[in-house]
């Protein structure tokens, strides 16, 4: 067998293409294979090895792709779904950066206005409330996903609303909520209502295509000279239990999960953004410490900063079949969170479509397109949609990350 | 009924195994050509797990995994490097990597990227003036020169780099924000990259030689293409320290430039002047005039 390439070996053989081998041999060998029929013994035994072959095959094609960070990394199961696992063990193996687990989406109600709050709108009668941590349950009535006080609710008075902080009982993206999606409790009671008015971001683990960025940046933080890629490094793998240094000077609220390095005469200015935008000026001051401790060598400096959020503003008509049975709030919703989870992966300074350093118009169409309140089925997708604002690519600076501002939506059946 | 045990002899392939396992009736003409066509997948399946291990370490990688290693490693083949220098260098990752940030490692990557025989090159940081706690004063500059194979690294006092001392423009960050003349310390975050390019590259594509705009491919100045340019930027934007600013990779063409042998003040450096195209001359007659060599061609550095 002469020395194949990889690209042979990184694509499994079919069974066809196995069988088509077997005969092509028995050939060679003077076996009379134009003979054989199908269903024939013969037939039927090069049949059933082919497909051993072939099943061994995959192994084969596996095992060469996880050879590599950057080929594991796109790795796909049959249904086209990442597979993590052979990332997993090269992550850790040969860069020892270890995947960022999934975030709980949560709502602190202790800022001004607070972020989640609750209301008792009876005129009189009893409190709502007091309540231990843990022991109400909000809901978001589009995507069923849950949420529990993370912190005890003082009882509220008839009349009266106050700050609840929340937290998501399951980790990922499913449990983002857009701005008032949260909006019930999972045992309702009379007159009690809830409303976020900030949107609420999980987020899920650590990408295959993300994880590869880290590993790639880890060989910056092999220097002590300052290289750039320690600086993304450092910044985005506080989390990460496998690096020496973890917890080292503390956690911050949220992951950074973005950060844009930027060279000026003298000076590295790091900006740097968690899922949900901005990250809080606590978070940035931990951040700094992990930079200037272990990645600025002496002689320089480097000026850690939050990226500054620019909101964008929606306008939307989206057309959606009235046999879809949704109702206008379960769209909205639906919309309102797909934008949230969309914006989040978007990088401080913007994606380079046509042009550089924007949101696309287009993906905000796609995005909102493509958020189903439910199952998606043929009678349920949306028809079109009128984005009349954005009405083009939304820039964004070299400093800045985008965050979902106010949504004016409007829902038609069709 | 039992099932036969057969002892096999001594065998290395699936198909050989196949023939010394069967049973004598097994052994015909058509049961040995079948039982060979059969144990012949295996071995090719072997085969291609044992490659499947090997290819991911360099020195056995195909040609082709190499766009992968690259990707892991973060180390970029160069344009004419043989596959086995490459593997080797691949080898080196880690080592290559601690090295990341300072002039060494951005020579190297530049000299490994470029593969010419013998190509010289210098890196030269922007000049200085310090007082030490004795109170003696340090005017310096501070060179690393790349012999072809090695990095020297030689601080000439009194300082003999001046790019653009004369022209300075606070409005723009890439020229000179502190007058060196004035005793102060000056900033030292900008550097140059000097490649003696002759033995690669060209002085053509220049005005009047019949190209137009927009030709695909090429640069102005030389016949290097857009391609090698931006893979020599981007080699200097990989490698440099975060805080430094490639002010010019220069390509000079006339070995006798540059060279940090040369005294202060020779006209063969820059005199202060070259922080933009043009200079006023008043001699014979006031005019605008080049500021810098024609010797050489100047190509965006990077921050």
């Amino acid at each position: 067998m002469a020395a194949p390439n990889l690209a042979d070996l990184i694509v499994a053989a079919t069974v066809d293409e196995v069988l088509a081998a077997e005969l092509t041999t028995a050939a060679s060998v003077g076996m009379p294979t134009s003979a054989w029929q199908p269903l024939t013994p013969e037939r039927t035994i090069l049949y059933t090895n082919a497909t051993v072959v072939a099943n061994y095959s995959q192994s084969v094609a596996l095992l060469a792709q996880g050879g590599y960070a950057s080929l594991a990394a796109t790795m796909v199961d049959s249904n086209g779904n990442p597979i993590t696992e052979w990332m997993d063990l090269i992550g850790v193996n040969n860069y020892a950066v270890t995947r960022l687990p999934a975030t709980f989406a949560s709502l602190d109600g202790t800022t001004s206005p607070p972020q989640f709050t609750v209301s008792n709108n009876n005129a009189a009668g009893p409190n709502f409330g007091p309540f231990g941590t843990g022991q109400v349950i909000f809901v978001n009535s589009t995507t069923g996903a849950t949420f529990v006080n993370s912190a005890p609710i003082s009882a509220i008075g008839p009349g009266t609303s106050a700050g609840v902080s929340i937290v998501a009982q399951v980790a990922g993206s499913g449990s983002t909520s857009g701005l008032h999606a949260i909006d019930a409790l999972a045992t309702p009671v009379t007159n009690i209502a809830c409303d976020n008015i900030v949107a609420a971001v999980g987020s899920d683990a650590e990408s295959n295509a993300n994880y590869l960025t880290r590993c790639q940046a880890k060989l910056g933080s092999l220097s002590p000279k300052g290289a750039s890629k320690a600086y993304a490094f450092v910044a985005t793998s506080i989390f990460d239990t496998t690096q020496p240094w973890y917890d080292l000077y503390g956690l911050p609220t949220e992951p950074i999960t973005r950060v844009q390095v930027y060279t000026a005469p003298g000076v590295v200015y790091v900006y740097i953004a968690n899922a949900a935008g901005a990250p809080i000026s606590g978070d940035v001051s931990i951040v700094n410490d992990y930079i200037q401790n272990l990645v600025v060598p002496d002689g320089q400096t480097a000026i850690v900063q939050a990226a500054s959020q620019i909101s964008i503003n929606f306008t939307y008509n989206v057309f959606v079949p009235t046999a879809s049975g949704f109702t206008s709030g379960q769209v909205e919703s639906a919309i309102s969170t797909a934008l949230t989870n969309y914006l989040q992966t978007v990088p401080i300074g913007g994606l380079t479509d046509a042009s550089p350093g924007v949101v696309p118009w287009s993906a905000l169409v796609a995005t909102i397109m493509e958020a189903q309140p439910g199952t998606v089925s043929p009678g349920s997708k949306f028809v079109a949609v009128t984005l009349s604002s954005p009405a083009a690519d939304v820039p964004v600076g070299f400093n800045e990350v985008a965050v979902p501002g106010t949504i004016t939506p409007t829902v038609t059946f069709v | 009924m039992g099932i036969p045990v057969t002892t096999p002899g001594a065998v290395t392939t699936f198909a050989d195994l196949w023939q010394a396992l069967s049973p004598p009736w097994l052994q015909g003409y058509f049961g040995v050509r079948f039982g060979y066509t059969l144990g012949i997948m295996y071995d090719g399946l072997e085969e291609s797990f044992a490659y499947a291990l090997r290819y991911r370490f360099p020195l056995y990688a195909p040609t082709d995994a190499f766009t992968w290693l690259a990707a892991d490693r973060q180390i970029d083949r160069g344009e004419n490097e043989s596959a086995h220098s490459y593997a080797v260098r691949l080898t080196q990752w880690l080592d290559l990597w601690r090295g990341a940030g300072g002039a060494g490692a951005i020579l190297l990557a530049e000299s490994s990227y470029l593969g010419i025989a013998g190509l010289t090159m210098e890196h030269v940081k922007e000049s200085r003036n310090s007082t030490d706690p004795g109170g003696g004063t340090h005017d310096l500059t501070d060179w690393d020169y790349w012999d072809g194979t090695t990095k020297t690294n030689i601080h000439v006092s009194p300082h003999n780099w001046d790019w653009d001392s004369d022209q300075k423009d606070p409005a723009d960050q890439r020229f000179y924000q502190v007058s060196i003349l004035d005793g102060s310390a000056p900033g030292h975050w900008r550097t140059w990259v000097i490649i003696y390019g002759n033995t690669k590259w060209a002085q053509t594509q220049t005005f009047g030689d019949g190209s137009t705009f927009g030709d695909g491919g090429k640069t102005f100045g030389s016949n290097a293409t857009a391609a090698e340019v931006a893979s020599v930027r981007k080699q200097v934007a990989k490698w440099k320290s975060a805080e430094s600013i490639v002010q010019w990779v220069i390509v000079a063409f006339d070995d006798t430039w540059f060279q940090y042998t040369l005294p202060a003040g020779d006209p063969k450096l820059p005199d202060g002047h070259w922080g933009r195209w043009g200079k006023i001359a008043t001699s014979p007659v006031t005019a605008m005039v080049p500021a810098r060599t024609s010797t050489a061609i100047y190509w965006d550095g990077t921050t």
